[in-house]
């Protein structure tokens, strides 16, 4: 109870203290002399953004369904938190028992986004445990990570014990089973460890080696011994109505990021845009039932009392009757004054009526992404969608009194030309024309937003060079020229540099490992936030460690170069990857998975859709 | 049919360090889960109508604070018994009453326990005695408050290692000023560092009005 008497005094000077209390609705209350083991979920970003995470949720409840372990949560502390618990020689503490994190058995990171790895590091600093894998021994925490960013573990490599490829729901329970044996008994950790990479999924960077060419580039990426795979490949769960989920979710006190209660509708998407990761890690397509969902859509208003929910997944439109099932929740959500969203849903004259009638309570903006300003640019992306679609929804949207309307694209894809920026300016201006033509006296907001293209790992772009800053900053401003001449248009336009790290971490290699290091000990946190990102600091990270950034970013690589994350097995091939790269270069399109099976080899998995392909 | 509800609660740590606005999104989501519905307002963006009496700043712990919630319904009278059960831990319903009158805040009871140096209290009556003013800078917007024309009395004492204050204050026009900001203001003019170790509201006194 000390720890949580200092943390206590220690609130009345911080801003949002509410962030440290824990304390929430549907918390799982336990008594840790009780369990065998201690698991501590690390969102390496503020208290808001952690507890807007589905994955966090999902797994502290399933690991909390056990009665042998205890899973708690911590966040990262805002930096006047910080510079207090520094103050007061305090460490990380978990916010359901106040217990300081060294005293856990395991640590889990949650890698959503690449800009969150500094401050991975400030964490584990917080915690007072050696940064480096190696140097944690026996009796310290066991350090794993999952999420998204693990299918490029190599910038982390030296941190992390044991990567999480895939989906945890399975997985992160055989880790535990291991724990539990290598706790109790005289098990070396280096032991544990190599036990720990048999299980499929796990991936531990300390039994693989890297060799480098004199380029730079990688030679080879070997196992040490015999029986450690040679490549680890992905976990899914192949059915979404068997699998875990939640319906007395964890509810903040505060006002986070996405304050409404969030339902998982289906897994994956198999639209197949060529820039998005996602769409090639949460392969294959997996649907939800509809009485599944109604249920839980039931039971989570009843256990939460949010006023909102929100039917989740990479692309709603395609989740089959959607309209029945937000139809059928409606009918006790409206009653109780609790809104439905539907994110991702692509906009046409059907569910522009659904959203009509299930967002009542709120007049939703519009928003669009078409990705790219031009059809060619958008059959190079693969993106579905046709500019007539955009202005006769748009119109429809217009007459039913929708004022906002959002669109997103990227700057910088490959193949792009000056005439596919122009295009973005071609279709604001047009969407324009049609709110004058319709002509309403209330006023229009089109807002525009672009971000620079980044080149990720696993997608059929994963070989390109990102556009240099130079050229970002002309094609910006070629675009912000030309949107001027529009009326009640807004622009707005993503970091370059923020951008440019990214593809740097996202693509990088083990060597970035001392880059990060660097970086936090000369200052770098909270990369996502506007108000600390620091390029210059990154730049100095990068020379103190003799490594030129735009090796990892404005470097085109060949299709056999040894990429690093070659290691990981996602189930889509690389020959797919590279049919899909040299479509691209033709604009050739590729359907959509509900059309036809396109062979990118994760029905291997013998999942969802693909069963029966 | 709409009744309004006078809710009388307390509220201690952890839960004093929700915010206002919190609070009443709190309120909200337990009444939903108690399937009791309550009376929203109209427009784009419905709220139900929750009206705490006295704001509570962050980090106030109090022994009686109420809010009048309007419902669609009648209320059951295990109410605040269903309450307690789903509350967050620091706070309590005490008892419930159907407002048919108005209340006004008259004047408050406040306790402060600040870890400070041992001179503290001398230093502090010093100050207090020069009629000290609280400056109050809100979105550019400056507020002096002489800090006598809304306290009542004060008592500065040594207790268990800490500091206790205590302080009347008269509600003026609806209007008050806060423990807390004196004693920033106290801290700033004489540079002594007092840390505040809890904030607390024993008594508020009410006005019936028709």
């Amino acid at each position: 109870m000390i720890v949580k008497d200092k943390v206590f005094k220690l609130l009345y000077d911080v801003e949002k203290p509410g962030r440290y209390i824990g304390n929430e609705i549907n918390i799982v209350k336990k008594e840790p002399e009780k369990v065998d083991i201690r698991f501590a979920i690390c969102f390496p970003d503020v208290y808001e953004i952690g507890m807007s995470n589905l994955g966090l949720k999902i797994l502290y409840h399933l690991l909390n369904e056990r009665e042998d372990v205890y899973c708690e949560r911590a966040f990262m502390p805002w930096v006047d938190m910080q510079k207090k618990m520094q103050k007061e020689g305090m460490k990380l503490f978990s916010l359901e028992t106040f217990t300081e994190l060294d005293e856990f058995d395991i640590i889990g990171f949650s890698l959503s986004y690449e800009m969150s790895y500094t401050n991975v590091l400030k964490m584990l600093y917080l915690c007072g445990l050696p940064l480096e894998s190696k140097k944690r021994e026996k009796g310290m925490p066991i350090v794993i990570a999952g999420g998204p960013c693990t299918y490029n573990p190599e910038p982390l490599w030296e941190f992390i014990d044991v990567f999480v490829i895939g989906e945890g729901e399975e997985v992160i329970l055989e880790i535990i089973d291991l724990y539990k044996k290598y706790k109790f008994s005289n098990m070396a950790k280096e032991e544990f460890l190599h036990e720990c990479a048999a299980i499929e999924g796990c991936y531990v960077p300390l039994l693989y080696n890297v060799g480098y060419n004199p380029d730079g580039t990688i030679k080879s990426i070997t196992p040490v011994s015999e029986n450690v795979p040679p490549k680890v490949r992905k976990r899914i769960v192949k059915d979404l109505d068997t699998s875990y989920f939640p319906t007395k979710m964890i509810t903040p006190l505060i006002e986070v990021v996405h304050d409404r209660i969030t339902l998982e509708i289906f897994r994956g998407c198999g639209r197949g845009c060529r820039f998005c990761q996602a769409g090639v890690i949460y392969r294959p397509v997996r649907f939800r039932s509809a009485e599944k969902v109604v249920q839980y859509a039931k039971e989570l208003v009843e256990n939460c009392g949010c006023n909102e929910i929100s039917l989740v997944s990479l692309s709603t439109s395609d989740y089959p009757n959607i309209d029945e099932i937000a139809r059928e929740i409606l009918k006790f959500a409206e009653d109780k004054k609790v809104n439905i969203s539907l994110p991702s849903l692509r906009l046409d004259s059907t569910s522009l009526d659904l959203l009509k009638e299930v967002e009542k309570v709120r007049k939703p903006t519009l928003t669009f992404a078409p990705e790219a300003g031009t059809q060619r640019l958008r059959d190079v992306i693969n993106k579905n969608i046709k500019e007539e679609d955009i202005y006769s929804t748009v119109k429809l949207a217009f007459e039913r009194g929708f004022q906002n309307i959002k669109l997103y694209f990227m700057l910088g894809l490959p193949l792009e030309k000056d005439e596919d920026i122009i295009g973005i300016y071609t279709i604001a201006k047009n969407i324009r024309e049609i709110y004058k033509d319709i002509g309403l006296k209330k006023k229009v907001r089109i807002t525009v937003s672009t971000s620079f293209f980044v080149p990720k790992p696993h997608t059929p772009f994963q070989w390109e060079a990102q556009d240099s800053i130079e050229n970002m900053q002309r094609k910006m401003k070629l675009l912000k020229e030309n949107l001027k001449r529009v009326k009640d248009v807004e622009y707005n336009w993503h970091d370059f540099y923020l951008s440019k790290l990214e593809a740097v971490l996202s693509r990088g290699d083990r060597k970035l490992s001392r880059v990060i290091k660097r970086a936090v000990d000369l200052g770098c946190q909270f990369d996502d936030w506007g108000e600390f990102f620091d390029f210059s600091r990154w730049e100095k990270a990068f020379w103190l460690e003799n490594i030129d950034w735009r090796f990892y970013s404005d470097r085109k690589r060949d299709f056999d170069e040894v990429l690093p994350w070659d290691i990981i097995d996602t189930g889509v091939t690389k020959e797919f990857l590279k049919k899909e790269c040299l479509w691209a270069y033709e604009s050739k399109t590729t359907s959509s998975c509900f059309e036809r099976c396109t062979g990118c080899g994760v029905a291997s998995f013998r999942g969802g859709i693909c069963i029966g392909k | 049919m709409a009744n309004r509800y006078r809710f009388y609660f307390s509220r201690d740590l952890p839960a004093a360090f929700i915010s206002h606005l919190d609070m009443t999104r709190l309120f909200e989501r337990l009444f939903r889960r108690l399937d009791i519905k309550l009376k929203f307002t109209q427009g784009f963006n419905p709220h139900p109508k929750i009206v705490f009496i006295l704001p509570m700043p962050v980090g106030l712990c109090s022994k009686e604070e109420i809010f009048e919630v309007e419902c669609e319904q009648e209320l059951s009278s295990d109410i605040i018994d269903s309450l307690n059960k789903i509350l967050p831990e620091g706070l309590k319903m005490l008892k419930v009453e159907l407002a048919t009158d108005k209340i006004q805040v008259s004047d408050m009871y406040y306790q402060c326990f600040v870890e400070a140096e041992e001179e503290f209290c001398k230093y502090f009556d010093e100050f207090m005695k020069k009629s000290p003013i609280i400056n109050k800078e809100k979105e550019g917007k400056v507020t002096v408050k002489h800090v006598w024309n809304f306290l009542l009395s004060y008592e500065c004492k040594k207790v268990e290692g800490n500091i206790k204050i205590s302080f009347h204050i008269n509600v003026v026009n609806g209007s008050y000023v806060k423990p807390e900001d004196i004693l920033r203001e106290f801290s700033q003019e004489y540079n002594i560092e007092c840390r505040i170790v809890r904030v607390e509201r024993v008594k508020v006194g009410y006005k019936r009005v028709i």
